[in-house]
């Protein structure tokens, strides 16, 4: 009789890790498709807009490549957060946690100055493909980045509250999978949208 | 720690009437919420295709203007697909696949409900539209340029593409779900090659929705943005192209018909093995073709798009891998024959629809195949022949593997058994409307007849086949009336089930019919995969009897101490958010504003949830 | 209950998150410069992203040192989208390759 596990009343993971965690990675999998589909839509229709801002015309790509470093700087931020908390450290936590939404609101301020400058250089979702793809892909982008800092200040009210453990840090670990995740997005599209 | 007394008590606030199906977590229950409204759509669908039958019954007929007729067809397929058939089979998945593994339930029971509730929102978001300006009218695949502003001036295309994002919402969560559940929660002994094969083609399946739902999520989201703020994606005159759409939306569309077959192909895995009586053939064999049809699904998406001006190269190569598909798919088919063969065959009413499944499956594949070859398809796109296949293997095929799932689960969800002869009449009925509708398309197809015409002339010879579909429409109809007559009946006066009215093989049979909240008052270990029937007939096992894999009884009146969580109201109030923020981008910035506010207190309710 | 929670699993150290940094840093102002020298643009660049990209999976998303699953996973999910990419630009390329 094969019995090493006692039936009983409390499951064991057949899988040996955390629902929660293993529940992130599937929806980054299917994030990973909807940026593929974005992105594809970015690549398909390089070159096809009969008018209006051209790439190479008004993308800066030196502040943009300033950005993308805030935001890896926010990648290391958050995985020292994670780091702090699996060693039990609250209050390394929470301030991590805070200098990673500083960064990540850093980013979105910098997105927003430059959408700001491509409007005023008389680029829309309207004015042209390049304008529809790019708003689109980047705006997209943006939108999970800021839905990023909400989950962190969640996160964080939690952790202010003493809610947050070494016990159950595998809830800052899925926001940091997560948060990374939108950082290894913004690596491919700065390379599509803006390099190539 | 909340402890479950008595018989299903909820241990919480939600113990009856709406409140208790509004809150509900447990997968039992919102399975039930997810068969009961897929078959309400089943039916409006069917109401729509009858008034489709009705209006090509005769040429130049005059029943439904052209206008209303495009919306009503696109409205059947769209109801069929997105509002029916996806989410019926998830509903078995939710019933049985807990039960299956030996769980107490989903692995998320809250986004579980959820998951529901933006597949309820989502279909009444759409169907709303009837009643707003007109429903959507472009065909339930909505081609650009037909679906911008200029040729869909109505908000029909809107509701759709919304209604697309919302239940695409609901079936990624539930994917999320599904997976996490049955790679996570399977009940000690039971190893990935011991799960039922239930439970691996929905594996399988969700795996196809998490990965192909989100091309179709961004497509809508484009044709929103094109509609609305005249972003030029799919408009060729500003450098756009129609055909990224159709890209994109095969790219899902494709591995969406084998997230319909699949959880039917597990339905019939289950049937036959327990009305032959005997363990199923080449377990590892279905279970393998299941693997490669879900990869190869992904790799033939443009024989949707053969006619339109592909490369050779690029027609070929998805003409060779759309034929390839066709292999893993006829070892199934093989494999259940083999099953029959030689077994003590139990001729109940769930083994009849799996057999007519096998058969009319065997039709949709042959004419899947045919279409497979390019010039064949440049003869025959876009007409009847096509429709033939696509019915043959949807209703032929998913259909009547949905009631062989209901003839075969119906017992173990409400403690009755539906009348064994009227599934027989329902089924012979069944059969012969469903041929007589969907056979003669193949010839009319190949006479020319095209899809998506609201009439035609006279004197093509396309008179007489048409009204001998429409016949038979109407006899699928008194079929489904027959089931619907069956099913209420039953409710009230079936014969009681017992546990385990089939002799079946799987865990879902060991539990009581209905089983109790908590499925299973101790997790049982398993150690085949046939884990009640070894269970039963240790002899077969090879002597020894095996180790418990049911519920062993507990003392009298001692309840188990299981901690189940109580119901939540906030997978319904999130869902309403959603919804509100839907209307607000068609008609008004505030309402997307009330639907975030909404959406935000959820999201803080649930996440400060006591459980 | 014993998930990878807590039992003591291999991970990075400190120094091995900010090593990682400093050459993501590196790669992206490599990145940039690489636009304004007369260097084949797709051949260096691509590489370049997908080395960030790599490095950033497996130590700051753990895919080195955590249970496979999760690796596996990601990985189906970027084979689809990498799958979808790379035919849609085979399929639609006679323009893309008139590009600068």
């Amino acid at each position: 009789m094969n019995q090493e596990v006692a039936p009983g009343t409390v499951e064991v993971p057949s899988m040996g890790v955390d629902n929660r965690k293993l529940g992130v990675w599937t929806l980054l999998g299917s994030e990973v498709m909807f940026f593929a589909s974005l992105i594809v839509t970015y690549i398909v229709m390089r070159g096809r807009s009969v008018s209006g801002p051209l790439p190479h015309e008004i993308l800066d790509v030196p502040l943009t490549g300033l950005n993308t470093f805030v935001l890896i700087c926010s990648s290391l931020t958050m995985v020292t957060a994670v780091a702090a908390i699996q060693r039990g450290d609250q209050r390394g936590l929470r301030r991590w946690l805070i200098a990673t939404a500083l960064l990540g609101l850093a980013f979105l301020g910098g997105q927003a100055t430059e959408f700001t400058m491509l409007i005023r250089h008389g680029l829309s979702l309207s004015s042209n493909v390049f304008g529809a793809t790019f708003f689109t892909l980047t705006g997209f982008h943006g939108a999970h980045v800021f839905a990023g800092v909400i989950w962190i200040s969640f996160v964080l009210a939690r952790a202010f509250s003493g809610a947050v453990t070494k016990e159950n840090a595998v809830v800052v670990d899925m926001l940091g999978l997560y948060w990374h995740f939108v950082d290894l997005v913004w690596i491919i599209i700065f390379t599509v949208v803006y390099l190539i | 720690m909340a402890t479950t007394t008595g018989a299903l008590a909820l241990p919480r606030r939600y113990e009856g009437g709406v409140l208790k199906w509004l809150g509900t977590t447990n997968h039992k229950n919102i399975g039930i919420l997810y068969l009961t409204t897929a078959f309400v759509f089943f039916l409006v669908g069917g109401i729509e295709a009858l008034l489709i039958r009705v209006q090509l019954g005769a040429p130049d007929n005059t029943l439904l203007s052209p206008e209303t007729y495009n919306q009503i067809f696109t409205m059947h397929g769209t109801t069929m697909i997105f509002l029916f058939a996806m989410p019926i089979l998830v509903g078995f998945g939710n019933f049985a696949v807990p039960l299956m593994i030996g769980a107490r339930d989903m692995a998320f029971p809250r986004l579980n409900a959820l998951s529901y509730w933006l597949f309820l929102f989502g279909g009444l978001l759409l169907y709303s539209s009837f009643l707003l300006g007109g429903a959507p009218n472009a065909g339930w695949f909505a081609y650009a340029p037909l679906t911008g502003t200029q040729f869909s001036p109505s908000h029909g295309m809107d509701f759709w593409a919304l209604g697309i994002i919302l239940t695409g919402l609901g079936s990624t969560a539930g994917a999320i779900n599904f997976i996490v559940t049955i790679l996570n929660m399977r009940a000690p002994g039971m190893t990935l090659l011991k799960m039922p094969l239930f439970v691996w083609q929905m594996l399988v399946t969700t795996f196809l929705i998490l990965f192909a739902i989100p091309s179709l999520t961004v497509d809508a989201i484009l044709l929103f943005l094109e509609r609305n703020f005249g972003a030029p994606f799919y408009v060729a005159s500003q450098g756009g192209d129609p055909l990224l759409w159709q890209h994109l939306f095969w790219f899902f569309g494709h591995p969406e018909v084998y997230i319909l077959i699949l959880p039917a192909f597990g339905i019939i895995s289950e049937v036959i093995p327990v009305f032959a009586r005997k363990p199923i053939f080449g377990y590892g064999a279905i279970v393998l073709s299941g693997i490669a049809i879900g990869f190869l699904g992904f790799t033939v998406w443009a024989h949707h798009m053969f006619a339109v001006g592909l490369s050779p190269i690029a027609d070929a190569v998805f003409s060779l891998d759309s034929v390839i598909i066709a292999v893993p798919t006829s070892i199934k088919i093989f494999n259940w024959i083999a099953t029959l063969w030689g077994g003590k065959i139990n001729v109940k009413a769930p083994l009849l629809f799996a057999i007519g499944f096998i058969a009319m499956f065997i039709v949709g594949g042959l004419s899947g195949v045919s279409l497979a070859m390019v010039p064949v398809d440049f003869q025959v796109e876009d007409s009847y022949y096509v429709v033939a296949h696509l019915h043959y293997v949807l209703f032929g095929g998913t259909v009547f593997a949905i009631f062989a799932g209901f003839f075969y689960w119906f017992p173990k969800m409400t403690g009755r058994l539906l009348s064994e002869k009227l599934g027989r009449l329902q089924f012979w009925t069944m059969l012969v409307g469903f041929n007589l509708t969907f056979f003669p398309m193949h010839l009319l197809g190949l006479m020319g007849m095209p899809r998506r015409v609201y009439t035609y002339d006279a004197g093509q010879g396309w008179t007489l086949p048409n009204l001998i579909e429409t016949v038979g429409a109407f006899i699928i109809a008194i079929a489904i009336g027959i089931f619907l007559h069956n099913f209420f009946a039953s409710l009230r006066k079936g014969q009681p089930a017992g546990d385990d009215p089939w002799d079946a093989q799987t865990l879902e049979w060991a539990t009581s019919s209905p089983p109790p909240a908590y499925n299973f008052a101790v997790i049982p270990v398993v150690h085949s995969r046939r884990p009640l029937w070894d269970q039963k007939y240790p002899a077969q096992a090879g002597g020894e009897p095996a180790p418990a894999a049911q519920t062993p009884t507990l003392p009298e009146g001692e309840r188990p101490a299981i901690h189940l969580p109580g119901g939540s109201l906030n997978p319904v109030l999130l869902a309403f958010g959603l919804l509100l923020a839907a209307y607000g981008l068609i008609y008004t910035p505030w309402l997307i504003a009330a639907g975030i506010v909404i959406v935000f207190a959820g999201i803080i309710r649930w996440v400060l949830e006591r459980r | 209950m014993e998930t990878e929670n807590q039992v003591e699993r291999p991970h990075g150290t400190q120094r091995v998150y900010i090593g990682v940094f400093t050459v993501l840093a590196v790669l992206t102002a490599l990145e940039v410069a690489v636009t304004y020298l007369p260097v084949p643009r797709i051949p260096v660049l691509v590489p370049l992203a997908l080395t960030k990209a790599t490095l950033v999976a497996l130590f700051y998303m753990h895919l080195k040192y955590d249970r496979r699953v999760f690796s596996a996973i990601f990985a189906m999910g970027l084979l689809v989208g990498i799958g979808l990419i790379l035919a849609l630009i085979a399929i639609f390329a006679p323009p893309l390759l008139d590009m600068k």
